[in-house]
């Protein structure tokens, strides 16, 4: 499929067609997105909640930044804005519908495939096909209507009768006179009937999804338990239930041991540290001991004043535990030391990082996977230049003479030259004219559905050898 | 005891940050990927026209992912921000079946790219879009993106519908699992590192 950019005249045409002036679904100004689909044009906004409805239904090109096919420009020159919403209109779709009812209806529908038959000059269908009509939703076993797709103006084999008088309830736009109360549940209502349709779709965990209705769900609407939406890596010995590589087998099976061994020796460690702890009471160094053990990782891990604390009521329970945990630290942190512990050194180690993985794994997963071979041999290099700079002021991004609307064709700079990093460009959005000198933070469009979202500090690249040192001690 | 023990241990396992780049063709999902990842809900995504870019916690990692815009034109810019990337997660939707031979075009080029080959050392696919009717499963997205074809560097597909967070912690399991490992690779195996 040969694609070029929309050239500004074949735009200017577009743009001069009846109603193009304007948002097809909301009337605001200058639209600059398109849907090949219908060959109309809407806004920014628009375009976000076109594109959420998939390219099954609305397949969305931006005019400036996209490219467009020979057929695609064909269906914009057929389209037009004020064809599609009179076409509607004169079949009880009214051009402010909400969009994903608008688009869901058989009017649109229709119109999809008068399109389709205007471009390619074939006879007009003056209404649609029986297999368009009453579209049930929900792919694979999942017959009980599958969000949008489920929605149809005259309720079909699957869609159940849905209420639009106060908007899309099965939007994500809020209803008329809706409350936040209401909203929420709302939201996690579809939110959990989406959780449901998936698992009628790939199959449930363990009883399975026989037919596949709403109903039949098991009860638990945690993540995990549904079926697979299969991972699939490169290579076979990554075990996604387990999160890991099978090749790892051996050696996890020894740190498992080693984990039970310690947690085994814990118990006796805390007896033994109990007569322990008497006889270094006695010394009353119990706390300055520790914190020579430890240095500065003991202010981190432990609260300085509790290691003193813990050496007045030296009996208690909990000096004995932390005189044990003390023993434990001191295993780890001294791998060489020989004495009473043995080979536990770099084990004892290994075995308290797994623990910890473990510990912080949300939850075990059915998600079926394969992972690669090579699996920690690639991309080890790290990367030059860089240091640990942290640049904490966006604007500096726009210092590179990133040049007015649409003039974004960039130089390709040849790979692994020896150059300081680049910072990363930020495009001027071709979505209204602006002056070119200032250019604007486009990415963290303040509109991103009403979100606050707090700018991170960004970083320059750097290596794992920087990635240390970072830290300052 | 119990908080002792565990602070002991983010001592021992300190974050690891890493650089991640979201990429894909135009409306397959990355912004509302990203945005699914950090507050856990379902944002109202527009097209994304520049980028975005979000510190992401996930077990041990500190990713920064950066979620540039797929549009045709703007997708010449990505080449800038793949220096220094330690992944990327390439998303795609499943659904549309007719720009996924653009989709693996695009994936290709990324991965043939000198700079994104020094640094980068897993890419995590993501066959978005699984609750839609007639989206391509993520065996078949393999086929599709011939990923078996892709040179010295570990993949995974993982089938995902950003928009309700279904799949994504699966692959970033994944993902935590392959940097980690990376990283220990790097180390040699040395000393542990302590962050205090």
């Amino acid at each position: 499929m040969s694609t070029s950019q929309m050239t500004p005249s074949d735009q200017k045409i577009v743009r001069a067609l009846p109603g193009n002036d304007r948002c097809c679904d909301c009337s605001s100004l200058h639209p600059q997105w398109a849907s090949v689909t219908y060959g109309n044009l809407f806004c920014l906004e628009c375009s976000g909640v076109h594109r959420s409805l998939g390219v099954h239904i609305s397949f969305v090109r931006s005019m400036a930044m996209d490219s467009w096919a020979p057929t695609q420009l064909a269906a914009m020159f057929a389209g037009g804005n004020k064809k599609m919403n009179e076409f509607l209109e004169a079949r009880g779709t009214r051009r402010d519908t909400p969009i994903a009812q608008k688009y869901n209806s058989e009017a649109a529908k229709l119109y999809k495939l008068v399109l389709k038959a205007r471009v390619k000059g074939e006879q007009e269908p003056t209404e649609l096909p029986a297999s368009e009509r009453g579209f049930s939703g929900g792919g694979g076993g999942g017959g009980g209507g599958g969000g949008y797709s489920g929605i149809s103006s005259t309720s079909g084999a699957g869609g159940a009768k849905v209420d639009y008088s106060r908007g899309d309830p099965n939007g994500m736009e809020r209803l008329r006179g809706e409350t936040d109360g209401e909203y929420v549940e709302r939201q996690m209502k579809l939110k959990d009937e989406a959780k449901r349709r998936m698992r009628a779709k790939f199959g449930g965990g363990a009883g399975g999804m026989g037919g596949g209705s709403m109903g039949g769900v098991g009860s638990s609407s945690s993540r995990g338990s549904s079926g697979g939406m299969g991972g699939v890596g490169s290579s076979s010995s990554y075990n996604p239930a387990t999160g890991r590589y099978e090749d790892e087998g051996g050696g996890l099976d020894g740190i498992m041991t080693g984990i039970g061994g310690m947690l085994g020796g814990i118990g006796n460690m805390v007896g033994n540290a109990a007569a322990v702890a008497k006889a270094k009471a006695e010394e009353a160094q119990l706390g300055k001991k520790a914190e020579g053990f430890w240095g500065g990782a003991v202010s981190a891990v432990n609260n300085p004043t509790a290691g003193r604390d813990a050496s007045e009521a030296v009996g208690s329970f909990w000096s004995r535990v932390q005189q044990a945990a003390g023993d434990i630290a001191k295993v780890i942190t001294e791998p060489d030391d020989g004495g009473g512990t043995g080979g536990m050194g770099m084990d004892g180690l290994q075995a308290l990082r797994m623990k910890a993985k473990e510990q912080t794994k949300v939850k075990p997963t059915k998600y079926k996977g394969f992972g690669s071979d090579t699996v920690g041999g690639g991309g080890s290099g790290s990367g030059s230049g860089g240091g640990g700079g942290v640049r904490e002021d966006f604007d500096d991004f726009d210092n590179d003479g990133w040049g007015a609307e649409g003039d974004i064709d960039v130089g390709e700079g040849p790979g692994g030259q020896p150059e300081p990093p680049r910072p990363p460009p930020v495009v001027q959005a071709a979505e209204q004219p602006k002056p070119p000198e200032a250019p604007k933070e486009i990415g963290s469009r303040g509109d991103m559905g009403g979100l606050k979202v707090k700018k991170v500090e960004m970083k320059q690249p750097m290596s794992s050898d920087d990635f240390f040192s970072s830290f300052g001690a | 005891m119990g908080i002792f023990i565990s602070r002991m241990m983010d001592a021992f396992t300190g974050l690891q940050e890493k650089r991640i780049l979201l990429l894909g063709l135009d409306a397959a999902g990355k912004t509302t990927l990203l945005y699914s990842l950090k507050l856990n809900e379902c944002v109202h995504a527009l097209p994304t026209v520049g980028f975005n870019v979000e510190h992401v916690q996930y077990k041990k990692i500190d990713m920064t992912v950066w979620d540039v815009g797929g549009q045709d034109k703007i997708r010449r810019l990505w080449n800038h921000y793949y220096r220094g990337t330690d992944a990327l997660i390439f998303v795609v939707d499943s659904t549309d079946r007719d720009r996924i031979e653009e989709a693996r075009s695009e994936l290709h080029k990324i991965l043939s790219n000198d700079e994104v080959q020094q640094t980068n050392s897993a890419v995590l696919v993501f066959a978005n879009k699984q609750d839609l009717p007639n989206a391509i499963a993520p065996t078949e997205m393999i086929e599709k993106l011939a990923l078996r074809s892709v040179p010295c560097m570990n993949w995974y597909c993982q089938g995902s519908v950003a928009s309700t967070g279904a799949g994504l912690y699966e692959g970033l399991d994944w993902l935590n699992n392959v940097l980690t490992k990376a990283q220990k690779g790097r180390q040699g195996g040395a000393s542990a590192q302590l962050r205090f």
